[in-house]
C-alpha cells in the first residue's frame, strides 16, 4: 500500500497531536483498506479468522472517533485503476512465481475452448463417422484392447484400461435428439407426467382418479421431497427458523407428512387397506412364502392354502403388547406393516437377515442378553425353520439331521445350539402344564409351521405354566414353537411327537425325576386353554401316552445324536428332565430355583434348600450329560414363598445352554425387562387353571395371582415406554438420515458435480475460476455493505470514490469539506494530500499529523517530487526501480533535480558517456556496469505522474451532514450480524450515547486553533533525520 | 546570551506553578523587551500567554532572541529549591543546550546553581489580534477562584451570562445545579474588592470548568482578574502582574451542536 518505505522518510516530520485535539474536526477516512486489515489482522486465539470481523473492527473504530467528538467521513474504493491492478498483478506474479490470476486462468480456458472447437470441426467434417451398432467388428473395446493389451499393465487392481471415445454423429437418428434430450434432463423433480407435485393433494378426488402409475411416481416423489430440506443450507434454515424448537416442529411435521405418503404409497402400491389380499414374496419347489394381510397387518404364510394359517410376523415388542393386552386371545398377529416387510424378506433369506432379525427380537425383550446368545439364538431358530422345510418325519432326529445338512460350520453349532433350545423351550412349557403347552404348540404348529414368533407368544398366552415358562416362552418360545411345527408337521400325531419331545427335553432339563404320570394331570388343565386356542385338541389319552413314548424315543435318538456330538447332552437332559419334571410335580414344593453351576445371580432368591436340591439334580444331569453345560435357571420372583415354589417348579427348566443364561437374565432383571411381564400375565390368566389342575396349593397360586397382577400394570407402563422409545429412535434415525442427507447436499452442492468421469484440466480450471470469483466478491460486496449499513446506522456520512479512495480524501481535502485525512496510506501524500493523520487506531493518545508544509520544509519534498519518489520507490501505480531504497532516492533526486535529469544520465551511462562528477554519480555508474541499476525505456511515465496529479475523483462540494447514532438500530444490527449480546453492545455504546448528549446539551468544547490563526510556526531545530538524508533535504530545498 | 535577575524567586515560581498544569512543555522566548511565552494545551482549548516585561526583572539582558524550550514540570522542581525571597537569575547562551538557574540567599552567603537540559518543542505562534470583547469583567481573583471551584463539584461546564450589571455564573449538573450571581459594585477602600461589570453586549457562554480550574492556579499572581468574553470567541483571563507584565489564558468555548 502506497510508496514503499515513504513513511520511513516522512516519519520524521509527523507532529503529534493529541486525540482530544481532533474534537470537532472533519476528517476524511481512507476505509479502503480497514476491511483487509481485519480480515488479516482480527484472529481468535486460534489463529482463525473472526466471523464478522470487519463489523467489529469498523465498530471499534467506529466508537473512537466519535469517542473524541470527530466527525468522519468515510470514503471508499470504488474501483482499482488499470495501473494498480496492473501494477499489483505483476508484483503479485514476482511474488508468487507462476501462479496464474483469475485472468489468466480465462484466457488459458478460451484457449483451450477454442482448441476444442477447432478439433470438434475437424470431427464433423469427418464422413468417416461410423455408427456405434456398426462397429460390431471395431467395438471400442476390442479396439481398444487390442493394441493395448501389450501396453497396458494394470498399476493396481483398480486400474483399468482408457477406453476409446465413441464418436456419434449428430444427425444418427438412433441417439436422441439433444433438444429431446435437454428436455428431458431439465425435466423438473417436481414435475410427474406434467402434474407438479407441489400442487397435488393426495387426498383429493382428482388425485384418485390419476392412473395408478401417475400417483405412485408423485407419492415417491413427494415422499422422498419431504425428507429434504427443502434445498436450504444450515444457514437458510435458521434465517428461517429462529428458533430451533420451529425447526424441531417442522422436522416432525415433515417426518408425519412422511408417514402420509408412505401410507399412500402402500395403498396405491396394493399393500394399503384396499390393496390385495395377498403377495407372493419368494417361492421355492411345492412351497411359496406370500405376504398375507390379516385384520391386524400383514403376515407371512407358506405353502398352498396357507392363507388360512398364516404366520404371523410381529416384533418381539408388539408381541408383547399384544399379549398384555389380550391376555385372553390367542392369536394376535399386530405387525406394523413395516417390520412385517422386513421379516418377510428376511426369511427366505433365512439365516444371516434372519439372525439380525432374532437378535433385534431377542436384544428387545431381554435387553442384557450377551451377543454371542443371541446368534446362537437365531441359528436355532434358523434350524428350526429348516427343519419344517426339510422333513416332516415325526422324529426329532431327523429334524436334527436335516437341520445340519443344508447349514455350513456354524450350522453345527447352532444346531446344536437349536436343538437345545428348542427342548430348553419346550421344558418350560413342559414344567408349568408341560404336555398342555406342547399340545398347544402341537396344534399352534399344526396351523401353521412358520409361525414361530406368534406360537411362541400365543403358546406364552395360553400357558397356564409359570412365569419360568413364559419367560422362558418369551425367549425361547420361538425355537420351541418352531422346532415343534416343524415336528408336528401334517398329522396331529406327527406334531404331537415334537411336541413331546420338547416336552421331555424340558422335562429331562428340568428335573431327572420322570414320572408320566403327573404329565398327564399337567395336561388336562392345559388342553382347555388350548382349546381356547382354537387348536386342535388331540385327545388327553392319546396324547399323553404319545407324547411319552415319542418322547422317549426321542430321547434315545437324541442320545444316539449326542454321541454324534451334536446333541450329546440333549438325551441325557431329556431324561433327566422328564425325571425331574416328574419330580416336581410330584414334590410339588420344589422349589427349583437352581442356579447352574456356571453363573447364578439369584442364588439369594431361591431358598438354600432348593439350590441344594437343584444342584444335585442338575449335577446329575451333568453327569449323564458329558459334555452339556449345566445351566439351571431359577427364576427367582420376589413374590410370596408359595409362589416361589410354583414357580419353581415351573421354571426350572434350567438349561444348560448359553440360551437358559440369556433367560435368567432377564428373569433376574425382571422389571427391566418384558419377559417378566409377559409371564406375569400369562401366569395371571393361566393362573386359574393352574390353580384347578396342576397345582395343590389353591393358597400360593392366589398368592401368584396376587403378586402377579401388578406385574401387569407394570407390564402395560414398560410396554407404553417401549414404544415411546421407539419413536424417539425412530425420530432419532430419521434425524441422523436428515443430518447425513443434508451433508450429502451439502457435498453435492459445493462440487459441481460433473457427469463425466474423468476430471479434465478444464474442470480444475474452471473450478479455480470459480474459486477465484468468490473469493473476490467476498470482500467487495458483502462485507462493504454491511459496514456502510453500520455506518449508515451510525449516522456517519461515507462516499465511495469513483477509483481511489485515497484520492477522493485528497480531494475533499481539497475542496475543504475536510479539515484532515484519516488514512496509513502514504499515497495520499502523492493525490496531494495534507494534514493526514496516521495510526490513529494505535491505542496511543496522540496521532502522528504529517502535513505538506512540513514535508516541504524539512525535506524539500513536494507533490511532484513525492511522486518521482514514488516512481523510484515504487507504489501502487509504478513497481519502482529495483535497488533504489529511500535514502538512495531522495539522493538522487537532490542531486539530479529531477527524474527527466536522472534518465537522461543514466541514457548516457548506458552508452558509455559516463558522467561520474560527483560520488553519487560514480556510485551509480558502478551500479550500472555492473547492471544492477536499469531505468526502463519510458521511465518516467508520464501516465504515472498523471494519475497522480489528475485522479478520478468526485469533485462535488455538497456538504457534508452528521447524523445522530440511532442506538436501537446500532444494537440489533451488531445482535444479528455479530451474534453480541445487547449487554455487550451496550456496554459500549451506552456511554457513548450518553457522552455524545451530554455534549450536545453542555456543548462540545471548541479549540483554540478554530479562532486564532497560526502566525508562524516555532519549528524543532533537529529533525531526527540520517545524515544522507538531511543533506539531500537540504539540498532539495536549496533548488 | 540571556541574562535576567528577578528579585524575588517566588514570582517566576508562581508563574510556572500557574502555567505547568496547562501546558507541560513549552517555549520561553526571550526578547530585549522581555520574556514571553504562548503555549496551547495538548487538547488545544486553553492558550496560555504570558508576558514577564523587562520591568519585572531587577537585571534584565538578552542581546538576541532565545527560545528557551523548557519542562516545567522539571523547571518547577528545580525552582522548588530555592527560597522565595532568593534572588532568581536565569542564564543562557545564545544557542542553549540548557539554562542556568542561579539562587542568591540575601542574607548568608550562599549561592546554589542549577542547570536544566532545553527541549526542542514544536510550537505554533497564534496570531491573536486586539480583539474587541462584548463584556469585560473585573474582579477580585480569589472571588473567581471560588466560584470555579463551587461550580466545578456541581458539573464540567460553566455557565457565564452577563447582563446590564449582573453576571451570573451557573453550573447544571445531573445531581443538582448552582449559580452565583454578582453584581458591580466598587470598593473604594480597597479596589481590589470591586467589581467591574463593563457591557457592550449581553453574552451567554458555556465553558469547560476543567480548563478555569487550571486558569485560576494564577490567583495568587494577582489580586484581581480581568475577564473579556465575546459571542462565540475564546474568553480571555487575564491576570496582570504587579512587577509589569501578564498572564493571559485565552479558552475556548463549548459550543451547542448546532453551532
Amino acid at each position: 500500500m502506497g510508496v514503499n518505505s515513504l513513511w520511513d522518510i516522512l516519519g520524521p516530520t509527523a507532529r503529534t497531536v493529541r486525540l482530544e485535539a481532533l474534537t470537532r474536526r472533519k476528517l476524511a477516512v481512507d476505509a479502503s483498506i480497514w476491511i483487509y486489515q481485519f480480515l488479516k489482522a482480527v484472529r481468535d486465539s486460534e489463529g482463525n479468522t473472526l466471523h464478522q470481523s470487519h463489523i467489529v473492527g469498523f465498530f471499534r473504530r467506529i466508537c473512537k472517533l466519535l469517542y473524541f467528538g470527530i466527525l468522519p467521513i468515510f470514503v471508499f474504493d470504488g474501483g482499482a485503476p488499470a495501473l494498480k491492478r496492473e501494477t499489483i498483478q505483476k508484483r503479485r506474479e514476482r511474488r508468487e512465481g507462476k501462479r496464474e490470476s483469475a485472468i489468466e486462468t480465462a484466457h488459458r480456458l478460451l484457449a483451450i475452448h477454442v482448441q476444442r472447437q477447432s478439433k470438434k470441426r475437424t470431427i464433423t467434417n469427418d464422413d468417416e463417422v461410423t455408427y456405434l451398432d456398426d462397429l460390431s467388428m471395431t467395438h471400442p473395446q476390442h479396439v481398444a484392447a487390442a493394441p493395448r493389451a501389450k501396453r497396458f499393465i494394470a498399476k493396481d487392481e483398480y486400474h483399468l484400461p482408457d477406453l476409446k471415445k465413441i464418436k456419434v454423429r449428430d444427425t444418427d437418428e438412433r441417439l436422441m435428439p439433444e433438444e429431446e434430450f435437454n428436455e428431458l434432463a431439465g425435466e423438473s423433480f417436481d414435475v410427474v407426467d406434467g402434474i407438479n407435485i407441489n400442487e397435488v393433494d393426495p387426498k383429493s378426488e382428482e388425485f384418485s382418479k390419476l392412473p395408478m402409475p401417475t400417483q405412485y411416481m408423485i407419492l415417491s416423489h413427494l415422499r422422498l421431497k419431504s425428507r429434504l430440506r427443502l434445498g436450504y443450507t444450515k444457514e437458510q434454515l435458521q434465517q428461517i427458523f429462529d428458533d430451533s424448537m420451529d425447526f424441531s416442529k417442522f422436522q416432525i411435521q415433515q417426518v408425519q407428512r412422511r408417514n402420509f405418503f408412505t401410507q399412500r404409497l402402500m395403498d396405491v402400491s396394493g399393500m394399503g387397506d384396499d390393496g390385495n389380499a395377498t403377495r407372493r414374496i419368494a417361492g421355492e419347489k411345492d412351497r411359496k412364502y406370500t405376504l398375507m394381510r390379516t385384520n391386524d397387518g400383514w403376515a407371512l404364510s407358506l405353502g398352498e392354502g396357507s392363507e388360512n394359517r398364516p404366520i404371523e410376523i410381529e416384533d418381539q415388542k408388539d408381541g408383547l403388547y399384544d399379549n398384555v393386552e389380550l391376555s385372553t386371545q390367542i392369536k394376535d398377529t399386530r405387525t406394523p406393516p413395516k417390520k412385517s416387510t422386513l421379516k418377510v424378506f428376511a426369511k427366505p433369506v433365512k439365516k444371516q437377515t434372519q439372525k439380525q432379525d432374532l437378535k433385534k427380537y431377542a436384544s428387545q425383550p431381554v435387553a442384557p442378553q450377551q451377543p454371542m446368545k443371541l446368534e446362537e439364538l437365531s441359528d436355532s431358530d434358523d434350524d428350526f425353520e429348516d427343519i419344517p422345510l426339510v422333513d416332516e418325519a415325526p422324529h426329532s432326529e431327523v429334524k436334527v439331521e436335516m437341520e445340519e445338512d443344508p447349514e455350513q460350520q456354524e450350522v453345527e453349532k447352532a444346531l446344536v445350539a437349536s436343538i437345545y433350545d428348542q427342548y430348553k423351550d419346550e421344558q418350560p412349557q413342559d414344567e408349568g402344564f408341560s404336555q398342555g403347552d406342547l399340545q398347544k404348540a402341537i396344534e399352534e404348529s399344526k396351523k401353521d409351521l412358520f409361525k414361530m414368533e406368534d406360537q411362541i407368544k400365543e403358546s406364552d398366552m395360553q400357558e397356564s405354566t409359570t412365569d419360568l415358562d413364559f419367560t422362558s416362552s418369551v425367549l425361547f418360545g420361538p425355537p420351541v414353537s418352531e422346532a415343534s411345527a416343524p415336528a408336528s408337521s401334517n398329522t396331529v400325531e406327527v406334531r404331537d411327537l415334537p411336541s413331546k419331545v420338547t416336552e421331555s427335553t424340558s422335562i429331562l432339563g428340568k428335573k431327572e425325576y420322570n414320572s408320566p404320570v403327573k404329565i398327564p394331570k399337567e395336561f388336562h388343565p392345559v388342553i382347555p386353554q388350548v382349546t381356547t386356542v382354537t387348536i386342535d385338541e388331540l385327545p388327553d389319552d392319546k396324547s399323553k401316552e404319545t407324547d411319552i413314548k415319542e418322547i422317549e424315543a426321542i430321547i434315545d435318538s437324541e442320545d444316539e445324536k449326542a454321541e454324534k456330538k451334536r446333541k450329546n447332552k440333549m438325551p441325557d437332559w431329556f431324561n433327566d428332565k422328564l425325571d425331574q419334571q416328574a419330580y416336581s410335580y410330584k414334590v410339588a414344593d420344589l422349589p427349583s430355583r437352581e442356579e447352574i453351576a456356571q453363573e447364578d445371580e439369584e442364588a439369594g432368591l431361591i431358598s438354600w434348600n432348593d439350590a441344594k436340591h437343584m444342584l444335585d439334580q442338575q449335577e446329575e444331569v451333568e453327569d449323564d450329560s458329558e459334555e452339556v453345560e449345566i445351566t439351571k435357571v431359577t427364576f427367582p420372583k420376589n413374590e410370596n414363598e408359595v409362589v416361589d415354589l410354583v414357580e419353581d417348579t415351573d421354571t426350572t427348566k434350567a438349561e444348560a445352554d448359553k440360551k437358559s443364561e440369556l433367560e435368567r437374565e432377564p428373569d433376574n432383571s425382571g422389571a427391566i425387562e418384558a419377559t417378566e411381564p409377559k409371564s406375569s400375565i400369562h401366569r395371571s390368566t393361566e393362573e386359574e387353571s393352574i390353580t384347578e389342575n396342576l397345582i395343590p396349593e389353591e393358597a400360593s397360586l392366589s398368592n401368584k395371582n396376587k403378586t402377579h397382577k401388578p406385574k401387569q400394570d407394570f407390564l402395560d407402563y414398560e410396554f407404553i415406554e417401549d414404544d415411546d422409545k421407539a419413536i424417539n429412535q425412530q425420530l432419532a434415525s430419521e434425524y441422523q438420515d436428515h443430518e447425513d442427507l443434508k451433508n450429502q447436499i451439502k457435498i453435492s452442492s459445493e462440487i459441481p458435480l460433473n457427469s463425466n468421469t474423468s476430471v479434465t484440466d478444464e474442470q480444475l480450471l474452471q473450478e479455480r475460476l470459480q474459486k477465484q470469483k468468490r473469493d473476490a466478491e467476498e470482500v467487495t460486496e458483502t462485507m462493504i455493505n454491511d459496514v456502510q449499513e453500520l455506518l449508515r446506522r451510525f449516522g456517519i456520512p461515507f462516499i465511495t470514490a469513483p477509483m481511489e479512495a485515497e484520492a477522493q480524501c485528497a480531494e475533499l481535502l481539497k475542496l475543504g469539506l475536510v479539515d484532515g485525512i484519516i488514512t496509513d496510506d502514504s499515497d495520499c501524500f502523492l493525490f496531494g494530500g495534507d494534514r493526514i493523520y496516521k495510526n490513529m487506531f494505535n491505542q496511543k493518545q496522540y496521532v502522528e499529523c504529517y502535513m505538506n508544509s512540513e514535508l516541504q520544509r524539512n525535506l524539500g519534498l513536494d507533490q511532484h517530487k513525492l511522486i518521482e519518489l514514488g516512481l523510484l520507490l515504487g507504489s501502487d501505480y509504478t513497481e519502482g526501480i529495483k535497488g533504489i531504497g529511500p535514502v538512495l532516492a531522495m539522493e538522487i533526486l537532490a542531486e539530479f533535480g529531477n527524474l527527466v535529469n536522472f534518465k537522461k544520465w543514466f541514457d548516457n551511462a548506458a552508452v558509455g558517456q559516463i558522467d561520474s562528477s560527483t560520488t553519487l554519480k560514480k556510485n551509480l555508474a558502478t551500479r550500472v556496469k555492473t547492471g544492477k541499476l536499469f531505468l526502463p525505456p519510458s521511465f518516467p511515465d508520464p501516465i504515472i505522474f498523471d494519475a497522480y496529479t489528475t485522479p478520478e475523483v468526485d469533485s462535488s462540494k455538497d456538504p457534508i451532514k452528521w447524523g445522530i447514532p440511532d442506538l436501537d438500530q446500532i444494537r440489533s444490527f451488531l445482535m444479528y450480524n455479530v451474534g453480541w449480546s445487547q449487554a455487550r453492545v451496550d456496554e459500549v455504546m451506552v456511554p457513548l450515547i450518553r457522552d455524545m448528549n451530554k455534549k450536545a446539551r453542555e456543548g462540545t468544547q471548541s479549540t483554540i486553533n478554530e479562532f486564532f490563526p497560526v502566525g508562524h510556526t516555532q519549528l524543532r531545530k533537529d529533525l531526527k533525520i540520517g545524515k544522507r538524508l538531511k543533506a539531500a533535504a537540504n539540498k532539495m530545498n536549496k533548488q | 546570551m540571556l541574562e535576567g535577575k528577578f528579585d524575588e524567586a517566588s514570582l517566576l515560581k508562581k508563574i510556572v506553578d500557574a502555567i505547568k498544569d496547562s501546558v507541560k512543555l513549552c517555549n520561553f522566548n526571550c526578547t530585549e523587551h522581555g520574556l514571553t511565552v504562548q503555549a496551547v494545551d495538548d487538547s488545544r482549548v486553553l492558550l496560555v500567554s504570558l508576558l514577564v516585561g523587562q520591568s519585572a526583572f531587577s537585571e534584565y539582558r538578552c542581546d538576541r532572541d532565545i527560545t528557551l524550550g523548557i519542562d516545567l514540570e522539571s523547571f518547577s522542581k528545580i525552582l522548588r529549591c530555592g527560597n522565595n525571597e532568593d534572588f532568581l537569575t536565569l542564564l543562557a547562551e545564545d544557542k542553549p543546550d540548557n539554562v542556568m538557574t542561579i539562587f542568591e540567599d540575601k542574607k548568608k552567603e550562599r549561592v546554589s546553581e542549577y542547570s536544566l537540559k532545553l527541549m526542542d518543542i514544536d510550537s505554533e505562534f497564534l496570531n491573536i489580534d486586539d480583539m474587541e470583547y462584548d463584556s469585560v469583567i473585573t474582579m477580585p481573583s480569589p472571588e473567581f477562584a471560588k466560584i470555579v471551584k463551587d461550580l466545578k463539584n456541581l458539573s464540567e461546564s460553566l455557565n457565564v451570562v452577563v447582563t446590564k450589571d449582573s453576571v451570573k455564573f451557573s453550573s447544571e449538573g445531573e445531581n443538582g445545579s448552582g449559580s452565583v450571581i454578582l453584581k458591580s459594585y466598587s470598593d473604594m477602600d480597597r479596589p481590589e474588592e470591586s467589581i467591574n461589570i463593563n457591557l457592550e453586549n449581553p453574552v451567554d457562554l458555556t465553558f469547560g470548568l476543567k480548563y478555569l480550574n487550571d486558569i485560576i492556579k494564577a490567583t495568587s499572581l494577582a489580586s484581581s482578574i480581568t475577564i473579556k468574553l465575546a459571542d462565540k470567541t475564546p474568553a480571555l483571563f487575564e491576570y496582570k502582574l504587579d512587577a509589569g507584565g501578564y498572564l493571559r489564558f485565552y479558552l475556548a468555548p463549548k459550543f451547542d451542536e448546532e453551532d
